[in-house]
């Protein structure tokens, strides 16, 4: 099997080399950009300028080349060659490469006949016919001062009994607006409570949800598809609960309104394994800063109780003015759990996070590193496997705070002490991760977006895995990718690529 | 002669002497595209500015250099951010490589001349694109606009401005 490894990856790495002619947009670019960009660079989406046609293109020319040369677009915080996430954003770099010797070269059209067709975007939902849909009451008008707003809306589910979930699909009324969206359920009345407190719909609250949450649920942002969880996983919406999203509007300088509805999905079979939370912030369970060892924050009361052992933390919370920070918390883990998502959560001082596990042997799993953390960019990270976290493993995060006025976003000028709050100028140190009890063999599944949540290689579908399907591979390998129905097959892991960590599911599927 | 003719004619010479401290009229050229959402987000500080300091002698001009501008596009931008400025196409940058803009939103503050006291940003809003500043510390324009309409030009000043690239057409080979 190894020597033919080394010459199928010779192969496909042939495929995947720089080309050396002047690119032409027909024939390179306008893959790229209609297969990573268009799906929000057009009318009525959140995406400012339209990149639909060559004329919208080249007429951004620099300005494209400049945004993805500093990664600046697509949007995509988490570092890929840190950990991988489904979904992922990211251009290679041979695409950027290819973008820029295409503007420097005065970004020729090229032979029409070639340019790359743009995908078929869904008008309605991505997942289907959702068998639960959840709308907002009535529209919500922003402000239009051109400040960030952040409303929670509560919407009753009446559901008669507790359902179960294999997917939850944010669809934004208005996508100009409508930036990313947290979704949770709350069993308790507390946010209905703070809704008839506000005269307006729904009540502000900027670091989530400003009340408890009985489940978190996959949440939104532009262009990312919904995770579906994998057979026999899901979350369960408890009976009578008030479906929470927490919407971020962008700044915008007119007041314009919105109405967004929430899609759900009952599991087709029953859930084997309801996906857990393991939460942390460095708080006592009453809500006092403390310092060095303190309890989860949310109480787990599935799977028999929480599988973090103890947390620790070096320092107490408190973040000094005109100082950078950093903290490292520790989880101790008491048992073998498969982690599906990470959802890191900072505010505005937030410079960098980086999350990693040991297990007792001293291997390790990197699961997340942002080094240029963007609260607005901030996002619930599905892994494109199971990550396995054995019982004695420790989960390290290492969180860097800015305090200081070379942070742009400093809420305030000159900068003060700050320690944790749900306000703006508070901060937070919140990580949330989805997790189910590990059987064996999860390590070997993949969280595809794709609905079902299983592999199939078996691309010409004629019922075999054969060379055939080895060859359809290949062709596709490197050298495009994205959204279009077809390309997807071929990207396993779903995280946006068609690359060698596909190539290693493929190989893995084929042998078995 | 009446002396009330006296006083005329001397407030007269005082005001031209020194009364506006402005005789040269200035232009405020502001580069803008109607798709770039950092020129949006600008048009309610640029309504203030314009409230503040519009006069005779300063003048704000709306310029759009994105070659895909037409007449329509530009007016449905005025219309729909009320604009209270004159606002006119440059896809040929006629205004653009006379006045040296490369981004918009930039403003440049320039006589008759065409010669330029000030290009640059607005104000600091935008660190970098995507970084909005909660706390804005350095208002550039309202400061070269207060000095010129109360005191003698300032010395030519410049800042880097931040949003969209405007694309340069010199090189296009289509």
């Amino acid at each position: 099997m190894r020597p033919l490894t080394l010459s199928i990856l010779a192969i496909l790495l042939a495929f995947d080399s720089p080309r050396a002619e002047t690119p032409t947009f027909s024939k390179d670019v306008s893959s790229i950009i209609y297969n990573n960009c268009t799906s929000c660079h057009r009318d009525g989406e959140i995406g400012p300028m339209p990149l639909t046609n060559y004329s919208e293109i080249a007429a951004y020319a620099d300005m494209i080349k400049h945004v993805t040369e500093t990664q600046y677009m697509p949007p995509w915080k988490p570092d890929y060659n840190y950990s991988q996430h489904i979904g992922a954003r990211t251009l290679t770099k041979t695409e950027i490469n290819t973008i820029s010797n295409w503007v420097n070269a005065g970004f020729p059209q090229g032979d029409i006949a070639l340019e790359a067709s743009i995908p078929e975007f869904p008008t309605g939902s991505v997942l289907g016919t959702p068998d639960l849909v959840l709308t907002m009451a009535e529209p919500f008008t922003i402000r239009g001062n051109n400040e960030d707003q952040y409303q929670v809306f509560v919407i009753p589910t009446h559901l008669t009994e507790d359902r179960e979930i294999e997917a939850v699909e944010f669809r934004p009324g208005n996508s100009r607006i409508v930036h990313h969206a947290l979704i949770g359920a709350d069993i308790t009345g507390t946010a209905r409570q703070r809704d008839l407190e506000t005269p307006e719909y729904g009540y502000e609250s900027f670091g989530a949800f400003g009340a408890p949450t009985a489940v978190v649920l996959p949440g939104y942002t532009p262009g990312a598809k919904p995770p579906i969880y994998p057979k026999g996983v899901g979350h369960i919406l408890p009976k009578n609960s008030d479906l929470l999203i927490q919407v971020h509007y962008a700044p915008w300088p007119l007041a314009e309104s919105d109405q967004s509805s929430i899609n759900i999905f009952f599991k087709k079979e029953p859930i084997e394994r309801e996906v857990g939370f393991i939460s942390f912030a460095p708080l006592t369970t009453d809500g006092k800063t403390l310092s060095r060892i303190f309890r989860v924050l949310l109480g787990e009361e599935r799977h028999g109780g929480t599988p973090v052992e103890k947390i620790q933390i070096d320092k107490l919370f408190v973040i000094p003015k005109d100082q950078i920070t950093t903290f490292r918390t520790t989880l101790f883990i008491n048992r073998d759990i498969s982690l599906l998502s990470i959802y890191p959560h900072m505010h505005l001082l937030g410079k960098s996070w980086e999350v990693y596990a040991t297990d007792p042997q001293g291997n390790r799993t990197n699961l997340i590193r942002i080094e240029d953390w963007d609260f607005n960019w901030q996002g619930n990270y599905t892994f494109t496997q199971y990550q396995k976290i054995a019982a004695g493993s420790q989960i390290h995060a290492i969180t860097t705070y800015d305090n200081t006025t070379n942070n742009p976003l400093n809420p305030n000028y000159p900068p003060r002490n700050l320690t944790w709050g749900e306000k703006t100028t508070d901060e937070m140190l919140l990580l949330v991760m989805e997790y189910i009890p590990y059987r064996p063999g999860d390590e070997n599944i993949a969280l595809t977006v794709g609905r079902g949540g299983e592999i199939s290689i078996d691309f010409n579908g004629n019922g075999q895995k054969d060379f055939a399907d080895f060859l359809l591979f290949v062709q596709n390998f490197g050298l495009n990718r994205g959204d279009t129905s077809y390309q997807r097959h071929f990207d396993l892991n779903g995280d946006g690529h068609i690359n060698f960590t596909d190539f290693i599911i493929f190989a893995n599927q084929y042998a078995a | 002669m009446n002396w009330r003719y006296n006083i005329t004619a001397i407030t007269i010479a005082l005001f031209l002497l020194f009364g506006t401290g402005l005789c040269t009229p200035y232009k405020i050229y502001i580069f803008m595209g109607e798709t770039c959402p950092v020129s949006r987000h600008y048009t309610l500080t640029l309504k203030e500015l314009h409230t503040e300091y519009a006069s005779e002698k300063l003048e704000f001009i709306g310029i759009f250099p994105n070659r895909l501008s037409t007449p329509a596009t530009i007016a449905a931008f005025k219309e729909k951010y009320a604009l209270p400025f004159t606002c006119i196409g440059d896809s040929t940058h006629t205004w653009v490589n006379r006045l040296g803009a490369t981004i918009t939103p930039e403003v440049v503050v320039a006589d008759t001349s065409y010669t330029a006291i000030y290009r640059g940003r607005i104000d600091n809003t935008f660190a970098d694109l995507g970084k909005r500043r909660r706390i804005v510390t350095a208002h550039d324009l309202a400061d070269v606009l207060k000095t010129l309409r109360n005191e003698k030009p300032p010395a030519f000043r410049q800042t880097q401005a931040i949003g969209c690239i405007i694309t340069s057409w010199q090189k296009t080979k289509e």
